[in-house]
Formats: C-alpha cells, sequence, structure tokens
C-alpha cells in the first residue's frame, strides 16, 4: 500500500461521483432535448423529476469534500483539486437547472413559426452537451489543455445563440401575437448561452487545480 | 572576544521585511559525515520561519548552526558563513555566549531548572547582568508568554511541578527574559497535548511581533499554521541534508515550485 492509499482512494470516489453527476446533467439535457423537440410532456416531466437526484448528487459530492478537508487536511494540488470539486458541481447543477427550464417549456410552443426554431435550438444545445461532456472528461483527467480547448467552444455558442435570437426577434416582429412565445424561445436559448458561461467556469477551475492560477478564459 | 556589533539588545520592531540572520553556502560535518550541504537561507526579522523535512534532513542542524549551538558537540565542523548584522557568528574573535544569549533557543522537550517558576526566569536575567527590577522582569516574561495568570500565586513553587505545555512556556519565557533577538525552536510542542500546542502556537504568533523565530516542526498542519515562510529541506543518496525549496507558507502548501516539495507536504513521502 503507497503513501495516502485511504486519501487516494476518497479522491478516486470523489472523482467518480462528479463524473457520475456530470453523466446526469448531460442525460437530462439530453431528453430535455427530445422532450422539447418532440413536445413529450411525459418525458419533459421525467427530467424536471429527475433533477432532484442532481441536487442530491452536489449535496453528496460537497459533503465529501468537506469530509477530504477535515479529515486528511489536503495542501497544495490535493487541496486545489478538492476546492474545484466543491466549485464544479456547483456549476454541474447550474446545467442541470436548465436542462429543469427546457422541459419546463414543452407545450408553450405551438406556433409553426417557432416551433420551426427548435432544430437551430437543437444544434445550440448539443454543442453545449458536448462541453458539458468534455469538461467534465478534462476534470476527471486533471488535462488544463483540453479544459481549454473545451472553453474556446463558447465563442461558438454564442455565435449560435446570437443567430438564434435574431431569428426569434424577426418572428416575434412579424406577429406580435407570438412574443409570448418568442420570449419563451429566447429564453431557453439564453439558457444554453448560460450554459456555455457555466462549462466555461468549470474550464477555468481546472486550470486552476493543475496550475494554481486563477484565469480567464474567453473573457 | 568581540560581540557582533549592530542593533541594541533590546527586542527589534521593525516589520519591515530584512534579514535578521543569513545562512550563505553552510556545510556541516558530524566527522566525516557531511550532514548539510551548501545551504543559503535568510530569515527575514519579525517574521516566523518554518523548517520541514523529513527525518535526517539536516533541519536541526541547520537551526542549531544558527547560533553556535552544535559546536557543543564533539568532532564536527561548520563551514560557510552565518551572517547576523554583517559579522560571520563563526568568526574566530566573535564570543559564542554572546551569541547564544542574542539567539536563544527552545528545546523539543521543556528543560526547566529544577528550581522555583520565578528563579528560572531570574537566573538567566541575573547571570546575564541584569540590573533593574526582577520581580518585574519575571512578570513581564510570564506575561507575554501567557502564563502569568496560571502562576502568579505560585512563583515559588517547582517548575517541575508545572504541566508539560506550561513547562514549555516557561522555557520560552526564560529565554525571552534575556532579551534575545531571535528565538529557534525546535519542535517545541512536539511533546505536548493539542492544547498546550495550540497555547504555543498562539504564543509564537504573539512572540514574533517582537522577535525572529526560526523553527523546525515535523507537524505540516503546524508549520502552515504558525509561519511566515516556510523552508523544505531533503536529503540526498549521501544522506546530506540540502534546501530544496524556501518561500511564503502560502506559496509553499497550495502552489509549491518543486515537486519535491509537493509530493512532501501532500504526504506521499518522508
Amino acid at each position: 500500500m503507497g503513501l495516502r492509499q485511504h486519501y487516494s482512494e476518497n479522491l478516486e470516489q470523489l472523482y467518480q461521483n462528479i463524473l457520475r453527476m456530470g453523466t446526469m446533467v448531460e442525460e437530462a439535457m439530453k431528453k430535455a432535448l427530445v422532450a422539447i423537440s418532440d413536445q413529450d410532456d411525459t418525458l419533459a416531466r421525467q427530467v424536471i423529476e429527475e433533477d432532484i437526484r442532481i441536487d442530491e448528487m452536489q449535496a453528496l459530492i460537497e459533503d465529501q469534500c468537506a469530509l477530504l478537508i477535515a479529515t486528511e487536511q489536503p495542501v497544495a494540488t490535493d487541496l486545489r483539486e478538492v476546492l474545484t470539486a466543491v466549485k464544479i458541481v456547483s456549476n454541474i447543477e447550474r446545467i442541470g437547472d436548465h436542462a429543469r427550464h427546457i422541459a419546463r417549456a414543452v407545450g408553450k410552443l405551438r406556433n409553426p413559426a417557432l416551433l420551426a426554431t427548435v432544430p437551430r435550438f437543437r444544434k445550440l444545445a448539443e454543442v453545449g452537451i458536448g462541453m458539458v461532456h468534455d469538461a467534465v472528461t478534462a476534470f476527471v483527467e486533471q488535462d488544463a489543455d483540453k479544459a481549454r480547448e473545451v472553453a474556446d467552444r463558447d465563442d461558438t455558442i454564442d455565435d449560435m445563440h446570437k443567430q438564434l435570437y435574431e431569428q426569434i426577434v424577426v418572428i416575434m416582429k412579424s406577429d406580435p401575437t407570438l412574443v409570448e412565445e418568442g420570449i419563451t424561445m429566447t429564453l431557453l436559448a439564453r439558457f444554453m448561452e448560460r450554459l456555455g458561461d457555466h462549462v466555461t467556469n468549470i474550464c477555468e477551475w481546472i486550470v486552476f487545480a493543475k496550475q494554481g492560477k486563477h484565469i480567464e478564459l474567453n473573457s | 572576544m568581540q560581540n557582533v556589533e549592530g542593533g541594541s539588545s533590546a527586542p527589534n520592531t521593525d516589520t519591515a521585511a530584512r534579514a535578521a540572520i543569513e545562512i550563505s553556502r553552510l556545510n556541516f560535518f558530524y566527522g566525516n559525515f557531511h550532514a548539510v550541504k551548501d545551504v543559503s537561507i535568510s530569515f527575514q526579522t519579525n517574521e516566523v520561519t518554518a523548517l520541514i523535512g523529513p527525518s535526517g534532513c539536516g533541519k536541526s542542524t541547520v537551526l542549531r548552526t544558527l547560533n553556535r549551538m552544535n559546536e557543543l558537540i564533539p568532532e564536527t565542523r561548520t563551514e560557510g558563513e552565518v551572517l547576523f548584522h554583517g559579522t560571520n557568528i563563526y568568526s574566530r574573535d566573535v564570543d559564542p555566549v554572546d551569541i547564544r544569549r542574542r539567539i536563544g533557543m527552545v528545546f523539543q522537550r521543556p528543560n526547566p531548572f529544577p528550581r522555583s517558576i520565578y528563579d528560572n526566569i531570574a537566573w538567566g536575567a541575573k547571570i546575564n547582568g541584569y540590573q533593574g527590577d526582577m520581580a518585574e522582569l519575571v512578570e513581564t516574561c510570564l506575561q507575554k508568554t501567557a502564563l502569568w495568570d496560571e502562576v502568579k500565586d505560585k512563583l515559588r513553587q517547582s517548575a517541575m511541578r508545572l504541566s508539560g505545555g506550561q513547562q514549555q512556556r516557561l522555557c520560552i519565557a526564560r529565554a525571552i527574559a534575556i532579551e534575545p533577538e531571535i528565538l529557534l525552536m525546535d519542535e517545541p510542542a512536539s511533546a505536548l497535548d493539542p492544547i498546550s500546542t495550540a497555547k504555543i502556537e498562539d504564543l509564537i504568533d504573539e512572540l514574533k511581533k517582537n522577535y525572529t523565530i526560526v523553527i523546525v516542526t515535523h507537524n505540516m498542519q503546524q508549520a502552515g499554521r504558525i509561519s511566515d515562510r516556510t523552508a523544505f529541506f531533503m536529503v540526498d543518496e549521501n544522506r546530506a541534508g540540502y534546501l530544496v525549496e524556501h518561500g511564503h507558507t502560502k506559496e509553499i502548501f497550495f502552489n509549491p515550485k518543486d515537486s519535491r516539495t509537493e509530493a512532501y507536504i501532500s504526504g506521499r513521502f518522508g
């Protein structure tokens, strides 16, 4: 048994839980997208109900981090990794909330003109889901270069968000009765733009864990 | 014998970061054994510097070179310089007794004299020619070490009847009674319980306002808590101790530059 085997095992378990939480959020986002595309109420309800499991996982991971700090007194890279874990699960949880927000919008979009924007929204969200997946992987692998590369993709999210937003504005201007549904769609688009920001935060924390420096990615 | 010039024997209250004592290219030998290799390091005034490292890395030896305490061990040899107020304390004309008065020491195990609490403080001061009010000095030193309230009614009682933690604080009070500029501490809390350790740590934090403190500790958390700077020592393949990294404690414990420092403070070797 090597030195600090017990700590390494606890850290490994922590990482596995973060990976699990990342996968739960990724799945929630995917289901929410299917629900909004297919106007599937049942699936939407499932996403909303399952959000509590993501919240519970966040609390579990935060408790694990607190226990590691209290009992193992990590320092240097060990400490930065635990601090990073606390920060990134909070960002992952917020992404989970966005999946729930999308699910809640199911049934609120009825007009064909606005439903026609859903595929573009879906493409935007798929870029975001890919970022979530790769950011969590970068954390588990402690790969700062990968984290930087993932954060770079936030520019793509911003561009796609802008295009979608402009499309929705044109629709709303053409028919004021569509404003309510239009606002719903702009909010969904905005959630994806925020998702990009959360992933960027995660990436910044990964760089911090690895290099001990706070940096701004995509400032 | 020459007394080291510069600075009065009064505690230094200047808080600007400047070296109180500096080691330059120090090598130390026990007979033919090269125990410390090429160490250069400076200790800043009114700061606490912790010396850390695995057993046998030479940190206690380095500490003892700072007041020529190693000379009391037969067949030892010191090369290099230890500069105190610009003078090498190993110069032939420097009086080691004067150096040990100006640079006091507290050891791992409390070692009070088997006399009264009062005498433990008064004796050193008397021998060093203290002319002032002795009762006042005793009270001041006990106040400074947060021991006064616990012992003020039993000053004539044997120091040996105090608890380990109280004895250690008495030893610190005894060390500061002769008004040193620097206090060297060799694992001063390692034999104490957590409460006594916390009192010693609080005391160190208080004392650094008036003294420069260099402390050897095996307790990483203690080094992190009490020191401003940390020096990490290791031992090479010939068992000679050497300095790996020296810097601000917050840097050493949060983002050390050297991977060996990181591995040691994270408990991955040592």
